[in-house]
């Protein structure tokens, strides 16, 4: 098991690579001179040359790629023009904003997603089963940005049930930085009324992005459990009297889990892209707003940095949920 | 003597896209107390429907029971409520299953299995200790070796004979007073299978369990059971002692079955089968299910139902060509 951790990880920084390569090639080939951008509209000429070859701009592709690989290797991600901060920075700042977005919307995802598709199999062509399909086809159909920009003319313009956008009030106490996630934070300061308003401000952006993932994740859960309870060793488990609930919920959901994991996996990568979208419409400042604002500046450097963390973060997830996969079926453990 | 289990009538069908199927037509079967019962016929002719809607085992929908009885003890079981035909499941009845491959839950430990079910079968009354007592104990007594070690493995961890014996201790730790035996040997080595067999004809005859012994296989039939019902198209065609069905069989079906045995001085590949295969039942003729297939078959065979005629003691059959014949049993 231990190996495989290792073999894994050494792959994904393989991958990784990879990835930086391509966002690397694509930003060169983009249009806008990154020295003239850097040096500023006033700057003359000269000024703009000299910054080429202090940055090494002048020099080849391959070149650069290499220096820039040996850079992050140091922990330098270079700086980004519009914050005028190093991005390593910007980063520690913004990335626990994201993450903590896409943590609660797939927790929502999966804790409300696998019981409806679990309840929806069991009550097969049950009212409760109509009412979880309804549910299930309207999320696929909907776009993300169209759902965030609904939800936030209703539920807060119209309603005013929740903020319109931001993590925080602007009055409200700022929790000591610990993990970045301010709902982590506030908790771990004992600070009852920030956490509030933290999950509060989470609610909707959550929504938005976790509705179609709900909307799969339900599909897939309930074809998954319809399946194996058609299994004989589920007849074989009510010859033997074994109840319903136990049946349903473990005998059952146990098998029926392993192909919804795959989709879950999926569906965290989706959410990480969809970040860029959900992010701007409510205006929340993680990764995704931050990676727009650098786009709309030609700003390099904080793109390819957000595109490598989030690619980190979609192979490690993967890595988690091939490691549950595992844990859930014995057959696949013996395996490794 | 009251029969321990008289279904009486029984029809079932399943509503498909393609129409009704009428799966089971107007079955009678009595089994009394430790008696061991064989049910043989050709795969798909409703052995397996017939034994497990008896017991509430096949879902409703898409499978509708449209008339019939059974009686369990004297006891009306057909009527009652899920919870109540759960209660009777691993306790009154037991069943195993063709296939250990596939009958047994391939990702919880065959302990946990064990200890479900022999608290379901309890009705809760057991605690996991006490049950995972009763489990190794039973282990034991289906001969499995290491029964501690078995008991802390994965499915995949046994051998084909090793699960077969799984799950007959699952199904026998209640001492049930019937168990159901669905081509349990089949899917087997051969090698296994005459163990699994004897296994199962020492335990039932131990624990004086009655016993309905599905198979496609005379042989198997005849090893075992003092009985035999034959079965064919979703009816019961003939109904006889062993050696009545072996000696004197009385209706075409059965007479094809037993040439359809593999002879030791009858090369392989001259084994005569039966010609043809089981009609569609989505709209049966109401005469005979074999004419179709059936050497003797005149008109009147499928003008209308062929009732069951008595031939000799005990022995019935459901054929026209029979009807008023006497076979010296
Ligand atoms: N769920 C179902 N829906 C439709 N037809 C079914 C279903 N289950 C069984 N059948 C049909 O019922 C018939 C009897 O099946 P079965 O009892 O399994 O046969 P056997 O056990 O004798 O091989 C078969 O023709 C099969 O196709
Ligand atoms: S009733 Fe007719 S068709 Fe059916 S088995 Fe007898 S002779 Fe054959
Ligand atoms: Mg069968």
């Amino acid at each position: 098991m231990g190996q495989l951790i290792v073999r894994r990880l050494i792959f994904m920084i393989f991958m990784l690579i990879g990835l930086m390569a391509i966002v690397f090639a694509i930003s060169n080939i983009a249009p806008g001179d990154p020295a003239r951008l850097a040096a500023g509209p006033d700057a003359t000429n000269e000024m703009v040359e000299r910054l080429r070859v202090e940055r090494g701009l002048d020099k080849p592709i391959v070149t650069r790629f290499a220096v820039y690989l040996s850079n992050l290797a140091a922990g330098d991600l270079g700086t980004s023009l519009h914050t005028r901060r190093a991005v390593v920075d910007d980063l520690a700042r913004y990335f626990p904003a994201t993450l903590e977005l896409v943590l609660f919307s797939i927790a929502f995802a999966v804790l409300l997603g696998v019981p409806l598709g679990m309840a929806g199999a069991a009550f097969q062509n049950k009212i409760p089963d109509h009412s979880i399909r309804f549910l299930a086809v309207s999320g696929v159909a909907l776009p993300m940005f169209w759902l965030g920009l609904m939800l936030q003319w209703y539920l807060s313009l119209e309603l005013d049930l929740f903020p319109l956008g931001g993590r925080l009030g602007i009055m409200t106490p700022r929790p000591e930085t610990v993990t970045g996630m301010l709902t982590v934070d506030s908790l771990l300061s004992g600070n009852f009324g920030t956490f509030q308003e933290a999950v509060w401000h989470l609610v909707l952006p959550s929504l938005a992005l976790s509705l179609p993932a709900l909307a799969s994740i339900i599909r897939v859960n309930r074809a998954e459990m319809l399946e194996t309870l058609n299994k004989d060793y589920i007849l074989n488990a009510r010859a033997q009297g074994i109840g319903p609930l136990r049946i349903v919920t473990a005998y059952a959901l146990k098998n029926a889990i392993l192909p919804t994991l795959a989709m879950i996996g999926l569906r965290f990568g989706w959410m990480l892209g969809g970040t860029v979208l959900v992010e701007g419409v409510f205006d929340y400042p993680g990764v995704g707003l931050y990676a727009t604002k650098a786009a709309v500046s030609s700003d390099f450097d904080p793109i390819i940095a957000v595109t490598l963390v989030l690619g980190a973060s979609f192979m490690l997830v993967n890595l988690l949920i091939d490691l549950t996969y595992a844990l859930l079926d014995p057959r696949v453990r013996s395996q490794i | 003597m009251q029969p321990l289990l008289s279904i009486r009538d029984l029809s079932l069908e399943f509503n498909t896209f393609d129409g009704t199927y009428q799966a089971i037509d107007r079955v009678s079967l009595e089994l009394n107390p430790g008696e061991a019962l064989g049910l043989v016929g050709e795969t798909g002719c409703g052995k397996s429907v017939l034994t497990r809607a008896a017991f509430g085992l096949v879902p409703t929908p898409p499978a509708r029971i449209t008339s019939g009885s059974v009686l369990f003890n004297g006891r009306e079981i057909l009527g009652l409520s899920p919870r109540e035909q759960r209660a009777m499941r691993g306790r009154d009845v037991a069943l195993i299953f063709q296939d250990p491959m596939t009958f047994i839950n391939p990702v919880f430990k065959v302990g946990t299995q064990l200890v479900d079910a022999i608290r379901a079968q309890q009705l809760g009354k057991v605690t996991r200790k006490e049950a995972r007592d009763i489990a190794l104990n039973m282990l034991d007594k289906v001969q499995l070796p290491n029964p501690v070690r078995q008991f802390e493995s994965y499915p995949h961890q046994l051998s084909g004979g090793m699960r077969q014996r799984v799950l007959i201790a699952m199904a026998l730790t209640a001492e049930p007073k019937l168990l159901i035996a669905d081509e349990p040997t089949t899917a087997l080595d051969v090698t296994i299978q005459a163990q699994i067999l004897d296994l199962i004809e020492r335990l039932v005859q131990d624990m004086g369990i009655s016993l309905i012994m599905i198979s496609h296989d005379l042989g198997v039939v005849s090893q075992v059971c003092s009985r035999v019902a034959v079965m064919y198209a979703g009816q019961i065609v003939e109904d006889a002692p062993v050696a009545q069905i072996f000696d004197s069989p009385a209706h075409p079906y059965t007479k094809g079955l037993l040439a359809a045995v593999p002879h030791p001085f009858r090369p392989e590949d001259r084994l005569e089968g039966i010609p043809g295969s089981l009609p569609n039942l989505y709209n049966p003729h109401s005469g005979c299910r074999f004419a179709e297939r059936c050497p003797l078959a005149i008109n009147r065979c499928v003008e209308a139902r062929v009732a069951q005629t008595e031939v000799a003691p005990q022995h019935m059959v459901a054929c026209i060509a029979c009807e008023g014949a006497q076979i010296d049993a």
